[in-house]
């Protein structure tokens, strides 16, 4: 479905992302993990149009698509939505608006139609509502919808995030850490949103620094450091492989 | 429509009964500067591009109606829309070439040309009559059943008649605002990257807002160039794009209703004023300034909580 082809990206000597290639299948969770700053958040910049690689292919199927080059509003109408490692949510937006920005690409009606209230504006305003009020119940928030979406606490917060990017209506859904600063009722919740996606045939990408969410919830794990993939595999044989176990714990000392 | 919106026009239509000449003709300079403040405020208040220039495709609006009259004697009912389409493309241009600036540098970038195009103007004299301006030109009549209606100088018709141009306008940009366009403006206001991570092509977003904010310009300044008989410009000068931005601010921006307040706060308080002519800027900096202090969001305006965002 996608597939990442050596691609590579350097932050003046600091090489980010060092010929990194994987393969994300139909229907997969596909965990990304790896030590600070190895190169995870890049990775999905990469992906997304927010960076663009200086070698490498990334490559759509179905219809086959070259993501390298495009600009990031392309991408997402292609199919491939985000979310943000550090909450990007919108200061002076309601809940429900949240989602309806989320919709953007799903309400492809034009500077006329807005203007003369068209047919066509009716019919895509009124499915692109529907669908919102849809994810705010799947989400839990339909009781806060007119809320202001700082106001709500942090765990909603990335919730909501996720509805937004959800209401793209992506093939592929990029989560950047999402249950960094969750606590545990708030993870176990999480666990079950992003299998409620998986069930609807939204493929997923997983940054994630928690072993107790990527290992239940991936297919497929990569592990990065320092910008290259050290392993990828299931997730039984990563935990056992022992790059991976240097590359978190460190090396046990030859003289010890 | 909201019932706010529909007991404001009520009100509005009935005012004439009550009102003499000399205090139409301040409600229908309000009512100019509501236009401009709905239109500002789709820039500004919507979008978050600091404009201020703004006055400039006003005066765009104003020649443009005011040349074809004189040349060819079209009509107002005619002559508004190219005042409009004119306004909207120079308003367009100066948003293409600042595009990649924003915040303060557009501030800058954007009082540069306005400025720029005040001076074309005032300096084009075998065209625009220079600092003279430009005069004769005729004022808007109707066809009714009786014979031909003049509107001349009287208050009366010009008042309805920006009563009908500002609902006009209101409802152009309430449409606009109310839409997947003002949803993506005030998304990329509050954050650019999340905005186009969600399909929202910014630049373009960027240059569509300041067109539809220029073509407002344009027709006020169309109907100001009819009402005046006479433009000259020194009527578009920094301190009117800085007053019209003041009625956005105070209203609270990004609501629509607040420009609105703020247009009628602001261009009946000077008028009120004039007796103690010597205090009005100081009573006017004043009120901004406590106004600032006690709701920094605008007497309408929705509060921005960005610090809480940020603190995670």
């Amino acid at each position: 479905m996608l597939r990442i082809d050596q691609i590579s990206k350097r932050f003046g000597g600091v090489q980010a992302l060092d010929s990194v290639s994987f393969e994300l299948k139909q229907g997969q969770v596909l965990g990304v993990i790896g030590p600070n700053g190895a190169g995870k958040t890049t990775l999905f910049n990469c992906l997304t149009g927010v960076f663009q690689p200086e070698q490498g292919q990334v490559q759509l199927n179905n219809p086959k698509r070259d993501l390298v080059g495009r600009r990031a509003e392309t991408i997402v109408k292609w199919g491939i939505s985000r979310t943000f490692q550090n909450i990007r949510l919108f200061s002076g937006m309601s809940v429900l608006e949240h989602i309806l920005v989320g919709g953007y690409t799903q309400t492809p009606y034009g500077f006329l139609s807005t203007v003369l209230r068209s047919k066509n504006f009716h019919r895509q305003e009124y499915e692109v509502q529907t669908q919102a009020y849809a994810l705010l119940e799947l989400l839990g928030l339909e009781h806060l919808k007119q809320q202001s979406a700082v106001d709500l606490p942090f765990g909603l917060q990335r919730r909501l995030e996720i509805g937004r990017a959800l209401a793209a209506q992506p093939k592929i859904l990029l989560l950047d850490e999402p249950a960094a600063g969750l606590n545990p009722v708030e993870k176990q919740e999480l666990l079950q949103v992003i299998q409620a996606i998986q069930k609807r045939g939204v493929s997923v990408i997983l940054i994630e620094h928690d072993m107790q969410v990527v290992m239940p919830l991936s297919d497929w794990v990569v592990v990065l450091d320092h910008g290259r993939v050290i392993a990828q595999g299931d997730a039984v044989s990563i935990q056992k492989d022992p790059q991976v176990i240097e590359a978190y714990l460190g090396k046990a000392s030859e003289d010890a | 429509m909201t019932k706010g919106t529909v007991t404001f026009f009520a009100i509005s239509v009935a005012v004439p009964l009550v009102a003499n000449a000399y205090q139409l003709d301040v409600l229908t300079s309000v009512l100019i500067y509501a236009m401009l403040a709905l239109g500002l405020n789709l820039i500004v208040g919507l979008a978050g591009l600091l404009h201020l220039g703004y006055a400039a495709f006003f005066a765009i609006g104003a020649y443009t109606y005011a040349l074809l009259n004189i040349h060819w004697g079209w009509s107002f009912w005619v002559g508004w829309a190219p005042a409009v389409l004119i306004a909207a493309l120079g308003s367009g241009l100066v948003g293409a070439s600042a595009l990649r600036v924003r915040g303060d540098y557009l501030a800058i970038v954007t009082l540069g040309f306005g400025e720029i195009i005040r001076l074309i103007f005032n300096n084009l004299d075998q065209w625009t009559g220079g600092p003279n301006g430009l005069l004769g030109i005729a004022h808007p009549t109707l066809w009714l059943p009786q014979g031909m209606y003049d509107f001349s100088v009287k208050s009366l018709p010009y008042y309805y008649l920006s009563l009908v141009l500002l609902g006009g306008v209101w409802l152009f940009c309430h449409r606009l605002s109310h839409s997947r366009l003002g949803r993506a403006w005030m998304a990329m206001r509050d954050d650019e990257l999340a905005a186009a991570c969600m399909g929202i092509p910014v630049l373009k977003m960027k240059l569509l807002v300041q067109i539809c904010g220029g073509a407002v310009a344009g027709l006020a300044g169309a109907f100001f160039a009819a009402k005046q008989g006479t433009v000259t410009p020194d009527s578009f000068d920094f301190i009117q794009s800085v007053m019209v931005l003041s009625m956005v601010v105070l209203g609270g921006m990004g609501s629509m209703r607040g420009a609105i307040l703020g247009a009628m706060l602001l261009g009946v308080l000077p008028e009120m004023l004039r007796g103690a002519d010597q205090y009005r800027m100081l009573v006017f900096g004043l009120s901004m300034i406590v106004m600032m202090r006690l709701r920094p969001q605008g007497l309408l305006g929705r509060s921005h909580k960005e610090s809480q965002l940020a603190a995670h």
